[in-house]
């Protein structure tokens, strides 16, 4: 089998639109983040609470925010 | 043949095949063949769900039913006995002759049901005058659109139906908290005011917030039945440590365990140096949708592990180093990746595997992860599949049924609820339904605790088996023949999502009595006040604490309360 060996990241930097909830790295604020995360394209930024941020963007926008932040996708609930 | 299946039909329900008339259930392709057979706009017609249909018919309607080639079947209606929901009596909420034994009813408190969607049709959700007792609602499936009251009076009156509930579950859920009185059920705070979120199952701590902020200083708890495994299982992923910030002294999330106790969906195992294991496991195949499944394992930074994912042609892909993703495209595509999960000290391996939607039998069948441990100081795996219903584990001694409760439940910032089975039988509209579960045991989906990292999860067991509460009208589950009552828009299943409204519902009546209550002093309540099975421990990872007991609980929140006791 081919294989392509390339950084762990916890998203794809290829994908399209990603729902991700951002938490900003220490020296980083809120505001910084979500402007960051505006600027790249980013859509329903939104802060939830001090160092949560939940937004829907590209795979190549948290590229650029993620020296800023952590980037975490956010998982799919099933009923229980 | 076919005039005796008529006559039978029409005999069933006790009517004659010439003239008489019989309540029919019919199950049948389209729409079309319904309304051909017994005439459109018959009175006594009604659509229940997508293919399932409920009418008053004569013999000729019956027969030409029975004629079409795509009316898949059509029975009789089942005479059935009211059986009352055990809920109330099992958890003290009911003593004798029905009477409920505290005064508190939710006045004044605000129940948060974060789930499929509501039928605000239903009377559970109206008051005695006829009045929503819907606060707000907000639909995550349609732009995050939000509704007022008077918005959503309006849109259930002219058949916009905002924030519908085509599945049915959202419905069942929200009337268990806090149903009004109907069909002699009633929800556990019947006063209570809802905020409901119809949710995309994907923005969840979106909707808490949602939630939180709509209810502003009122006492508001939140029911979350739902889950993933997608994770680490200790309480540090963003949504479980927002949670934690977002709860405090009236504002409390309720999430149920978890069904996966016998779903093969968990492996876990302590490794000393040079042990090894391996698991075999199966991808299923799903309706409508490619197979694959996504995984996580998870181990302590300061052990080595090696391993490897071995292909069902047998092909060995051994796990990157850390910090890289090895990708295998083709046909089949495989991600394996390893990386430094600072938050829990732990080292991270996620391997996702998407098939192409005709794969072969055999490519689904026989996949194999191996790890080996060659440095041990914790000495700890465990692996999880993202959610049930993707892949199954082979059953060996890797597979545990312990540390299968599911996420957000595992958070910090919440209670978790596992289901006991507190009644065995129901009526339904195939008729009176018996099941040979035994009333009191663990329900047999209940998921196990504790959480990876040890923590005393679930907290509290409420009845989550066979729960008869509010029916979605034309839902996906309104379809279900030994399930659904329809006449009575009643519907009967189990779960922890069951489990969790209960749990909700008494939050709100002890919110009530005390506004200020913090998620501690609810679990010290709970842990003091609820029933354990002779001989149990002061927490057992199947039941948590315990079952549940509303009259014991209000009753110590009168009494001192020792605030910030810890559960781990």
């Amino acid at each position: 089998m081919r294989k392509e060996t390339v950084p762990a990241r916890n998203y794809s930097p290829e994908a399209a639109r990603l729902d991700v909830m951002v938490e900003p790295l220490p020296g980083h604020s809120d505001e910084e983040v979500a402007t960051a995360l505006r600027n790249c394209g980013a859509e329903s930024v939104q802060v939830l609470a001090p160092g949560f941020i939940s937004a829907q963007a590209s795979g190549a926008c948290l590229q650029q925010v993620e020296d800023i932040a952590d980037i975490h996708p956010k998982p799919d609930s099933q009923p229980h | 043949m076919e005039i005796a299946r008529v006559a039978s039909v029409m005999a069933d329900a006790g009517a004659a095949p010439s003239g008489d008339v019989a309540s029919v259930l019919i199950e049948a392709q389209d729409d079309a063949s319904v309304y051909e057979s017994v005439g459109a706009g018959a009175n006594g017609v009604e659509k229940l769900a997508t293919g399932f249909f409920s009418a008053t018919v004569r013999g000729e309607q019956a027969r030409k039913l029975i004629d079409n080639p795509n009316v898949r079947r059509i029975e009789t209606k089942k005479e059935s006995t009211p059986h009352l929901s055990a809920v109330q009596p099992e958890i003290r909420l009911t003593g004798a002759g029905g009477a409920r034994t505290v005064t508190e009813d939710g006045s004044g408190v605000l129940i948060g049901v974060i789930d499929t969607g509501f039928d605000l049709s239903h009377p559970a959700f109206r008051d005695s005058s006829g009045k929503l007792r819907v606060a707000g609602l907000l639909d995550q499936t349609n732009g995050n659109r939000e509704f007022t009251t008077a918005q959503l009076e309006t849109g259930w009156a002219n058949g916009s139906n905002p924030g519908s509930d085509e599945n049915g579950h959202g419905t069942h859920v929200a009337s268990i908290a806090g149903g009004t009185r109907f069909h002699n059920l009633e929800g556990v705070a019947p006063k209570a005011k809802f905020l409901l979120v119809k949710t995309d199952f994907r923005n969840t701590a979106n909707a808490v917030v949602w939630t939180f902020q709509k209810a502003g200083a009122a006492p508001c708890a939140v029911n979350m039945s739902l889950g993933h495994h997608f994770g680490p299982h200790d309480g540090t992923t963003s949504e479980e440590r927002l949670q934690e910030s977002l709860t405090g002294p009236g504002k409390i999330i309720v999430v149920s365990a978890g069904n996966e106790r016998d779903d093969n969906i968990h492996i876990g195992s302590r490794f000393t140096a040079g042990s090894s294991q391996e698991a075999v496991f199966n991808i299923l195949r799903r309706q409508n949708q490619t197979p694959g499944v996504a995984l996580t394992a998870w181990y302590s930074q300061s052990d080595v592990f090696e391993g490897a994912l071995i292909t069902p042609a047998g092909q060995t892909l051994p796990l990157p180093a850390i910090g890289f993703t090895d990708r295998f495209p083709g046909s089949t595509q495989i991600e394996i990746s390893r990386r430094l999960y600072p938050l829990g000290n732990l080292v991270q391996v996620q391997i996702v595997i998407d098939l192409p939607f005709n794969a072969p039998p055999l490519a689904l069948r026989n996949w194999k992860l191996r790890f080996n441990c060659t440095q041990a100081s914790v000495g700890r795996l465990d692996s999880w599949f993202g959610n049930s219903g993707f892949a199954v584990f082979h059953d060996s001694p890797f597979v545990e049924r312990a540390r299968t409760v599911g996420m957000v439940a595992t958070g910090k910032g919440c209670l978790a609820v596992a289901s006991h089975i507190d009644r065995v039988t129901w009526d339904s509209d195939g008729g009176d339904q018996q099941s040979n579960l035994v009333i009191g045991q663990i329900s047999p989906f209940s998921s196990v605790g504790p959480s990876r990292d040890g923590r005393q999860k679930p907290e509290i067991s409420a009845p989550g088996q066979f729960v008869s509460a509010a029916l979605a009208k034309g839902s996906n589950l309104a379809g279900l023949t030994q399930r659904a009552d329809n006449a009575n828009r009643v519907l009967t299943i189990e779960g922890t999502s069951m489990s969790a409204p209960v749990m909700t519902g008494v939050v709100a009546l002890m919110l009530q009595k005390k506004s200020t209550l913090t998620l501690a002093d609810i679990r010290t309540i709970l842990q003091n006040t609820a029933r354990r099975d002779a001989n149990a421990p002061t927490w057992d990872p199947n039941f948590g604490f315990g079952k549940v007991d509303v009259a014991a609980a209000i009753a110590a929140i009168g009494m001192t309360i020792s605030v910030g006791a810890p559960t781990s």
